[in-house]
């Protein structure tokens, strides 16, 4: 089986939210409450309701408005880190053969592990249940052979939904066509983690900081020495401890005193 | 010829420790279980995962509570030092190249027993501030999340190693140092053997 991507090319969307709309009705969640804020944007974030969010981020273009928009979710990052941050054995787990990233709310104990871990935060806590949400990838869908629902639904193709290879090649045509409208067009995700790259990547017409992405997503370093320095000694540094004591024993022995019984003082 | 025994530890002072201690014990199962995914097994101890990470949170409250303490009865005969700890240090106590024979008298703390009440004093601290920002880590920058995440660890593994060589110390490796804690009382001649400069000033009025 091949690795699974979506390809998100904004340069195709046109704001209708049919792909926010599928994934709530798709994933069973209900509506958030919003406000208005002055602008088109529903929520000013994801929550643990809303896995899918089209952000509006309006700029003055000749006399009227531009719209700059981006339908995000989760990366589904290759060796993503909240997989690696994760303390309970498949609470967040990576499809092995199909690359995406997954929550089971059944063992997820709410840690937060993993959204401290993620470069984006993505995973959104939910207090009343105690358990950490995001995308899903629709994993029942995939594995069934069907498309992401948010990828079905999206009218224009700025969601496209395939097999990674593909895609990838895909995404380096268009991004070449969109730099005669917009010089500063890229793709991002692919190059991210020093080239391990996402399972969802974008087309974006402006630089990733303009849309608040940050342009080099790494995992952070406490986490790399947390999991791949300290962990991997931690059974050392304590058995050499229980050990060291266990040879002190040994070659040196208690330290034992003579009971003089005479007590001094108040005897 | 009866021997007789000191008042070492009093009620609050063991109260406070033994309470840390148990807490410690739990405190250590549940964060190990709760620290990598192959540890996971560990938390049947504790109540499965999603348990260990209230029990975890209960007990570090507790455990923190419990130092706090520690450090208001016991900072005073710790922060006591002159140049016989240096000269401790250098026979390091006895333990390892010289004997004991050599190692200068003790007051109611020996050197190791100070540094141990400030190693363990900080790194309780540092378990503390940073167990809170992994509580509710969204109202911290990122940043000091990671570090949090990273820093609980570090600190959580080497208390543990210290409270091995703690541990080890008060009861096989010197004996009848266990039940100044869990009675409270010592015998003169362990007084005059460990903490000779002490046993002068409470065993002679």
């Amino acid at each position: 089986m091949p690795k699974l991507a979506m390809f998100v090319d904004v340069t195709k969307c046109v704001g209708c939210r049919a792909c926010t709309v599928a994934c709530k009705q798709w994933n069973k969640l209900p509506m958030d409450k919003t406000h208005f804020t002055g602008s088109y944007q529903n929520l000013p974030d994801l929550t643990p309701t809303t896995y899918r969010l089209v952000t509006f981020k309006e700029e003055p273009f000749g006399g009227s408005v531009s719209w700059h928009l981006l339908s995000h979710s989760c990366f589904h990052c290759n060796d993503a880190p909240c997989v690696k941050a994760c303390p309970v054995p498949g609470a967040m787990t990576q499809s092995a053969d199909k690359g995406y990233v997954a929550v089971d709310r059944k063992k997820c104990i709410g840690c937060k592990y993993c959204v401290t871990a993620c470069p984006w935060g993505i995973p959104k806590y939910e207090s009343k249940s105690e358990v950490v949400a995001k995308c899903t990838f629709c994993a029942e869908r995939v594995e069934n052979n069907l498309t992401t629902a948010c990828a079905k639904s999206c009218p224009t193709g700025a969601i496209a939904f395939g097999d990674r290879d593909g895609l990838l090649a895909a995404a380096k045509k268009r991004v070449e066509a969109s730099k005669k409208i917009f010089p500063k067009a890229q793709i991002y995700g692919p190059g991210a983690y020093g080239g391990k790259g996402t399972n969802v990547f974008y087309l974006l017409k402006e630089e990733p900081s303009f849309y608040g992405l940050p342009p080099e997503p790494v995992a952070s370093a406490a986490l790399g020495l947390w999991k791949d320095v300290l962990r991997p000694l931690t059974g050392w540094g304590i058995g050499a401890t229980v050990i060291g004591a266990l040879i002190h024993y040994l070659a040196k022995g208690p330290a034992d005193y003579e009971e003089k019984g005479e007590g001094h003082g108040r005897s | 010829m009866a021997v007789h025994e000191i008042q070492r530890f009093s009620n609050s002072e063991r109260f406070w420790h033994i309470t840390g201690a148990a807490t410690f014990i739990v405190l250590a199962v549940s964060g190990l279980g709760l620290y990598a995914r192959e540890l996971s097994w560990l938390t049947v101890l504790t109540g499965g995962p999603y348990l260990s990470k209230w029990v975890h949170f209960l007990a570090g409250l507790v455990f923190a509570l419990c130092q706090v303490m520690n450090f208001v009865q016991w900072r005073r005969d710790c922060s006591e030092w002159a140049e016989v700890d240096g000269d401790w240090l250098r026979k390091s106590g006895g333990y390892l190249w010289s004997s004991h024979a050599e190692v200068p008298e003790q007051g109611r703390f020996n050197t190791g027993q100070k540094i141990m009440f400030w190693s363990t004093s900080l790194e309780s601290l540092g378990l503390l501030t940073t167990g809170i920002v992994l509580w509710v880590p969204f109202v911290f920058p990122k940043g000091i999340a990671s570090l949090s995440l990273l820093f609980h660890a570090f600190f959580g593994v080497t208390l543990i190693m210290l409270i091995v060589i703690h541990v080890y110390l008060a009861t096989a490796a010197n004996p009848g140092t266990f039940r100044a804690m869990w009675t409270g009382r010592v015998s003169a001649g362990w007084a005059r053997f460990h903490h000779a400069r002490w046993w002068k000033e409470v065993d002679r009025p």
